[in-house]
């Protein structure tokens, strides 16, 4: 069997929304972390600019640090740019799409098609494979 | 799976160059472990190369730490990397012609350092014409970065061909994204801007503390955003292709993601607590390094809840039980990484053998049995017969985990005595003394995990004779655990 506990053949399960009550919880855990963290964070921004500033020798800092803002700015701006593009809509659709073409590959490995001949074309089909025994 | 299957998916993967990357991987594994054992003999006063300028344990060290780093487990990747990809986005590398370049550029790299390290400065003293060359042919002073520095920029320019041969199939591919091109887009990243930090910043730019700071950081970074984000997406990719079901949770694969890219960048500072650095840079990595434990509980749990249900694939699948016990060693080894940076604990284990333990529970223990389990797969699959002997496949996994497991134990124990004997101000030479029983066992460890791989070399050779039916008819083949393709 596939994910223990689910049925990927239901359709509810792969456009599964939150239900609102369910997203406000969502959010309000979401706040919960994400408010003292960034204030954590802030106050820690400060504590290094004081002592960037305050210090003549303070700058040995600021290279780790501006090494780690870049790195995780840059993060933030993909994680936008993915949430954004849709790619955490139907969040496990990806694990059975890649396993339906390797499956695939498999198959035709299998089937005996001449050396060095292309591969048909083929998009991802997203068919989802309920059990082991579906996978040729 | 014992019989030949025609080639049918040559555009897709270069098999041809993933077995050839394996191939070199292992020679530099096994230069690296020669290394090591010199290190482990010089320790317990059998060095057989005693008064060897240029075989000096100094030196030899270093090439143990970079062939293992940059020529078994860069290599090992790049050819898992030509299988994994092409599969995974259904389109071939940008160019073949570029992967092999690649593969000459990646291997001169790497034996450039090597002749770097244990040639360069006694050439460059004995010799008029290159002692006035403006820099140095010898190692660069940075751990983990001691490539010479005049090849730091065609190490980074290989990076950048990787970064674009493999890119390129992979922002074809339309969304969403599975789990494991994820972590190899960031790692292509990663890797980059790692290698040019650690290796550009300290040389050039930097010094003392903040040079410190910098070098903290590559080290760990090597590990936690080079090697991390490759071995776990391979893992993403390989175990559920091998238990046939997918992930337990795709959704928790990707907070394992995107935990890592966020908490990860500020661990390296930990290597240096109580030095000069300011105690909130110090603060910061021991929190982020908390932060990442609790990233890694979500992987572990993702895959252990995928393999719940199939436990006995443990026993009769060989690849998963290279990677399952490569978890196990993952899970061990940042449970270590937990305590040692906290401040009370790192005041007992600092500069002892606990942290070599360490380093080698995460380089062999981790990431080298995770590629050991995938060639151990791929080989025979791409060779299309069967392994040659299972037996020796048996005889490899066990003496290299039960090698690894006691070397690590050992040099894990004597850390914590060393570090007594430290705190205790007691003479340098009684820590020493206490030190050689140790030392003794790791000999021995370290001689199993050596045996593990020559059974591996010779079922290896043995399997690809077998494979061009060069054997004698009288070989044996017994049926292997190892998986044939999915449906065979």
């Amino acid at each position: 069997m596939i994910a223990p506990g689910r049925d990927p053949d239901n359709a509810g399960y792969r456009g599964r929304q939150l239900r609102r009550p369910g997203r406000k919880l969502m959010w309000l855990f979401a706040l919960a972390v994400l408010l003292p963290s960034l204030y954590g964070f802030g106050t820690k921004f400060l504590e290094f600019v004081a002592l960037f500033r305050g210090e003549s020798d303070g700058a040995f800092a600021i290279t780790p640090i501006l090494n780690y803002l870049l790195a995780s700015f840059g993060f933030l701006l993909l994680f936008g740019w993915a949430a954004l593009g849709g790619m955490f809509k139907n969040v496990e659709q990806p694990k059975y799409a890649m396993l339906d073409n390797e499956a695939w590959l498999d198959q035709i490995e299998l089937s005996g098609r001449p050396g060095g001949a292309a591969l048909p074309v083929r998009q991802p089909r997203f068919r989802l494979v309920r059990s082991a025994e579906e996978l040729p | 799976m014992t019989e030949a299957k025609p080639a049918t998916t040559e555009r897709l993967v270069d098999e041809r160059l993933v077995l050839t990357y394996f191939i070199a991987a292992l020679a530099y594994m096994t230069i690296s472990m020669l290394a090591g054992m010199l290190m482990a003999l010089q320790l317990v006063h059998w060095n057989p190369l005693r008064g060897l300028e240029l075989l000096s344990p100094g030196r030899w060290r270093m090439v143990h730490t970079n062939a293992i780093a940059y020529g078994f487990l860069a290599n090992a990747f790049l050819g898992a990397l030509h299988w994994a990809i092409p599969r995974l986005t259904l389109r071939p590398v940008l160019d073949r012609r570029l992967s092999w370049f690649i593969f000459v550029a990646w291997q001169v790299v790497v034996l450039s350092t090597a002749a770097g390290i244990v040639l360069g400065p006694t050439l460059q003293a004995n010799s008029p014409g290159l002692a006035a060359l403006p820099f140095s042919l010898g190692a660069q002073g940075v751990e983990w970065g001691e490539t010479p520095t005049w090849i730091d920029p065609l190490a980074l320019a290989g990076l950048l061909l990787v970064a674009v041969n493999f890119m390129a199939p992979i922002i074809k591919t339309p969304g969403p994204l599975y789990v494991t091109l994820w972590y190899f887009m960031a790692a292509f990243v990663w890797t980059f801007l790692t290698y040019a930090m650690g290796n550009f910043l300290p040389q050039y730019s930097l010094a003392g503390t903040s040079a410190g700071a910098v070098s903290g950081l590559f080290i760990h970074d090597l590990v936690g955003l080079f090697v991390t984000p490759l071995g776990w997406g391979l893992m993403y990719y390989f175990v559920p292709i091998l238990l046939k079901k997918p992930m337990w949770s795709h959704g928790l694969s990707l907070v394992g993601f995107w935990g890592l890219a966020f908490f990860y960048p500020l661990n390296g500072i930990h290597h240096f607590l109580y030095t000069p650095i300011p105690m909130f840079l110090q603060h910061g990595a021991i929190i982020s390094t908390i932060a990442v434990e609790m990233v890694v509980t979500t992987v572990i749990i993702n895959f252990f809840g995928t393999i719940w249900g199939s436990g006995r694939a443990i026993v009769t699948n060989l690849p998963i039980r290279w990677f399952y016990t490569g978890m196990i060693f993952y899970a061990i080894t940042c449970a270590q990484c937990a305590l040692q940076t906290t401040l009370t604990f790192q005041a007992l284990i600092h500069f002892s053998d606990w942290v070599v333990g360490h380093a080698h529970l995460v380089m062999f223990g981790v990431f080298s049995m995770w590629l050991l389990g995938i060639m151990t797969y791929l080989f025979p699959r791409i060779w299309r017969t069967s392994w040659y002997s299972q037996n020796l496949c048996e005889w490899h996994y066990w003496l290299s985990a039960v090698g690894l497991a006691v070397m690590a134990l050992d040099l894990t124990l004597v850390g914590v005595f060393q570090g007594y004997y430290w705190a205790s101000l007691q003479p340098w030479e009684v820590s020493v003394d206490g030190s050689v029983p140790f030392w003794m066992v790791r000999v021995f460890a370290g001689l199993a995990m050596f045996a593990g791989q020559l059974c591996f070399f010779y079922n290896l050779w043995a399997t690809w004779r077998l494979s061009r039916g060069v054997a004698a008819t009288s070989s044996p083949r017994p049926s292997v655990a190892t998986r044939a393709p999915a449906g065979t």
